[in-house]
Parts: structure tokens; sequence; C-alpha cells
């Protein structure tokens, strides 16, 4: 079955409507934009470009395919943020939670919503892929991939999501615990793999994909502790980042400023909006206890120390020092 | 802002080297009289690339880190007066991935800051002259600047 057939039957299939990629109209779009090129090409007139009244070009392929891609990952994200919620809540929270959310009476259903979700973000990943793809084919350009580059430094590249990487850390957790050895399989394989002592979460998604989460903090250099992923996709220690937004531990990332930078890709802005990855924390804890118990220690006179620093200094500007 | 994480950076950047570094590159915090390590400077020495004007030479290099590493890039020394168009008379490099507001990334390792002058070493880059001497030689007289850095490798021989 052709993708696009797949992709359609996947869609329709689904218990509620989610927003989706447009692939069938944005194939015929193609389709229109092949037969004119074409036909120019048949002229002998510019050869090999498109014409200047191509349906495509001139505006109606990247836009919509952007507010397409633009629903899907604030869908995701919304939705597994809501998952994820219920599945870390404690106490009163988690009864409040678990009577006002219809259909989340058991873990199963819970492993399953994760399941769909997942499957969700992938298909439309490859989707989104493809249809760029005989973008650049129908049009010998490679435009297809510079957008690609664009809806990453937008942050609508669902790939690039910090909650895919949650909803892993989510799968693997409950498949560790023994109440859910009986857990569906939500990725052809996903696993924590330790390589040279380095974390990375390594998992074959559908259509021969593949995601390699690397887990090692590029800022302290040692693995990721009590996690945090900056909203351009990159992970680091909540404290190393704390440090690299020249922000103090107290004031949080929220008061980062909208100049600062990612360590890794230069990107301003991104620091507000990060997001605690709980999941994923709980995933380490779990599978290198010596050195989490090591780290622990370690963190809390860290912490302590600027804690103290910070207050210190808070003091002597009440007090006009 | 904290000294903690510069130094537990580091402390993995050594272990890193231990295992793993390129040949010929020597990258050593500084040991104190007492015996103790200084983890914030850094004793290094850069091999002149091979098949190079440089090749031959083992060049002294010193890394001064701050308290607030990494999210400061280091500051990079060769010995003062040093001949390269992008060395300044005091020793200091002129790189953009040295540079806090251009090319520097907390992500960025010792290994490939070394790695990255040694490059530098054989393909000065013209546009940010940081010395008269070496950037008019390589502009006006690539003979003499050939000869300039032929006999400065000779003067860095491999230390026995």
């Amino acid at each position: 079955m052709k993708f696009a057939k797949k992709y359609e039957k996947y869609m329709k299939g689904m218990d509620e409507e989610l927003p989706g990629v447009g692939l069938k109209r944005l194939k015929k779009l193609l389709k229109k934009c092949r037969s004119d090129l074409q036909s120019h090409e048949n002229d002998g007139s510019s050869a090999g470009r498109c014409p200047g009244h191509c349906s495509v070009c001139d505006g109606s392929f990247f836009p919509s395919l952007l507010n397409e891609m633009s629903a899907v990952i604030g869908c995701f994200n919304e939705k597994a943020k809501k998952l994820l919620e219920l599945h870390l809540a404690s106490g009163f929270k988690k009864y409040t939670m678990w009577f006002t959310s219809k259909g989340h009476k058991s873990h199963g259903a819970l492993i399953q919503q994760g399941k769909d979700l997942v499957t969700y973000a992938i298909i439309n990943a490859v989707a989104m892929r493809k249809i760029l793809k005989k973008y650049d084919k129908i049009h010998y350009s490679k435009q297809g991939q510079e957008f690609k580059a664009q809806a990453q430094s937008l942050h609508i590249e669902i790939l690039q999501s910090p909650w895919l990487c949650e909803l892993m850390a989510f799968y693997m957790n409950l498949r560790r615990s023994k109440k859910n050895n009986g857990a569906m399989e939500l990725f052809g394989d996903c696993s924590l793999v330790f390589d040279d002592d380095k974390p990375t979460i390594s998992c074959n998604l559908f259509d021969s994909m593949r995601v390699d989460i690397s887990l090692t903090c590029s800022i302290c250099l040692d693995t990721v502790f009590d996690p945090v992923a900056l909203s351009c996709g990159h992970i680091y220690c909540y404290l190393c980042s704390c440090s690299a937004a020249s922000v103090t531990i107290v004031d949080g990332l929220k008061s980062a400023e909208r100049k600062s930078k990612c360590p890794l890709c230069r990107q301003a802005g991104v620091f507000p909006n990060a997001v605690h990855l709980d999941e994923l924390n709980m995933l380490l804890s779990y599978s290198c206890p010596e050195y989490w118990e090591k780290r622990i220690q370690m963190e809390r006179v860290e912490r302590v120390r600027l804690a103290k620093e910070h207050w210190e200094s808070q003091c002597r500007a009440f007090l006009g020092m | 802002m904290s000294g903690g994480i510069a130094r537990g950076r580091l402390a993995e950047e050594r272990k890193a080297w231990r295992k793993n570094h390129p040949h010929g590159f020597v990258a050593k915090p500084e040991t104190l009289a007492d015996g103790t390590v200084n983890l914030m400077i850094w004793h290094c020495t850069i091999p002149g690339k091979q098949g190079t004007d440089w090749e031959g030479g083992y060049f002294p290099l010193t890394l001064h880190f701050s308290e607030d590493y990494p999210s400061k890039p280091p500051k990079c020394k060769f010995p003062q007066g040093f001949f390269h168009p992008n060395v300044y008379p005091s020793g200091t490099v002129c790189l953009s991935i040295l540079n806090e507001d251009s090319g520097w990334r907390p992500a960025i390792t010792v290994k490939q800051i070394l790695v990255g002058i040694q490059d530098l070493l054989d393909q000065p880059n013209p546009a940010d002259p940081a010395q008269t001497d070496g950037y008019h030689l390589f502009i006006q007289d690539p003979t003499e600047y050939k000869r300039r850095v032929r006999l400065q490798a000779k003067q860095y021989p491999p230390i026995v």
C-alpha cells in the first residue's frame, strides 16, 4: 500500500479527529505543478524551472504545510503533556485528574494512549518528510530541505519535540515496573543504551526512521541530571542550563533574557519555555543508581551554595551595600 | 556564575582527553609546587600539521579557564612574540570559536579547540589580523613568510 493511502487510512481510523498533513491536497498541487513544468519544457521555455504562474511556487504549498505542521505539533505537545501530567501526578491531584479525564481508568489505557500519540507523531513526521522530498524532486530544488531547516528553527519539527523524548522515557518506565509487564510496544525497539558510559535513547521508528537522543549534557559533559529540554529541543542538566542562561536557580529559567542562546545551536530565546523532563529523570535514576546517588550529593551542595550566594547578594542589594 | 560547573566540566574534559586524544598533542592541567592540580590552567602542545611549513614544530600553548567556563571560552596563549597573522604580540590567539560573541559554544571541547588552533596555523585568516609583522609578510611576501614559519618550527622541537 502506498504511504499516502496508509496515512489517510490511519488518520480516518483515529478515535478523535486530530490535525494532520493534507497529503492528498498537497500531492494534487505537486501533480499540477509537474504537468505545468512538462508543458513548459515542451514549449522549450525556461526548461527545468517553475513557470511564473505555478500554483505551488506562488506561495500556497509552503504556507499551508507550515500551518498544518504547527497544528500537528501543537496538538501532539498538548496531549503528551496531559498524559504525562496524569502519570506523574501524586496524591489528591492525581485522583482529581483521574476522575475528570474520561477513559483513563486503567494503566493499559494510559499505555495505549501513549502508543497512539507516538504513532501519530511519527506518521506525521514521515508524511512531512515525504511531501518535502517530492517537492524537491519535482522542482529540482533544495527548497524542501531549506523549509525543513526553517521548521526546526520555528520548533515545529515533531521529532525535535521534548515531549517525544518524554514519551519514550514514559514507555520505558512503564515497561520496567513489574505491574506493566504486558505493556504494548510503542516503538519497534526503544532502549536506553550506554556506549562508553554515555547514555543514549535509541529508537527504531516506523518506515525505517531512527531517532537517537543523546543524554550527555554538552555543558558539563556528564549524563544529564534533573534534565530540561530547551524549546530548540536540546537537553541539559537544570543547573547547567541556569548557568548557560546566566540566571540563578532561585529565579529559574523563566527569568532568562530573550537574548540568551542555546549552548549547542546558538538559537536565542529558548530558555523561558524550557520543559522539565521528569520521566527521563526517573528513567535515568533507575538505570544508573550509583551515579545518581553521587550526583544528588554533589548537586545538593552546589544548590545550597548557589542559593546562599543569591540571598546574600539580595540582602546586600536591599541594604544598599 | 558557578565555579562548581567549571571544575566539574574540566574534570570530565581531562578524563575524556586521557581516554582518547589526537596523536602528537599534549594537554595537562597545571601542577602546583605542592603537588596539587590546578584545573583552571592547562599547559598544551600543538604539533605542526604534516605536509605544511609548520611540520616538525611542537608549539606550547596555555589555556586559561575562568570560573564562568564553559559559558565563556578559555583564553589561549602562545609564547609572547609568536609569529602568526592571527596571534597577538602578547601571544593570545584570535580565533572565531574562541570569541564569546561569535563562534563560541559551551559544547566546544578542549580537543576541538586544540585541533582548531592547529588548523589555524597553516590556514591564517587575513580578514582578522592580530599582528602587523605576520600579516604583512603573509599578504606581501609569501616566500619570506614561509621561511619565517619554518624557522619558528625549528625553534620548537619536540620535547624528548
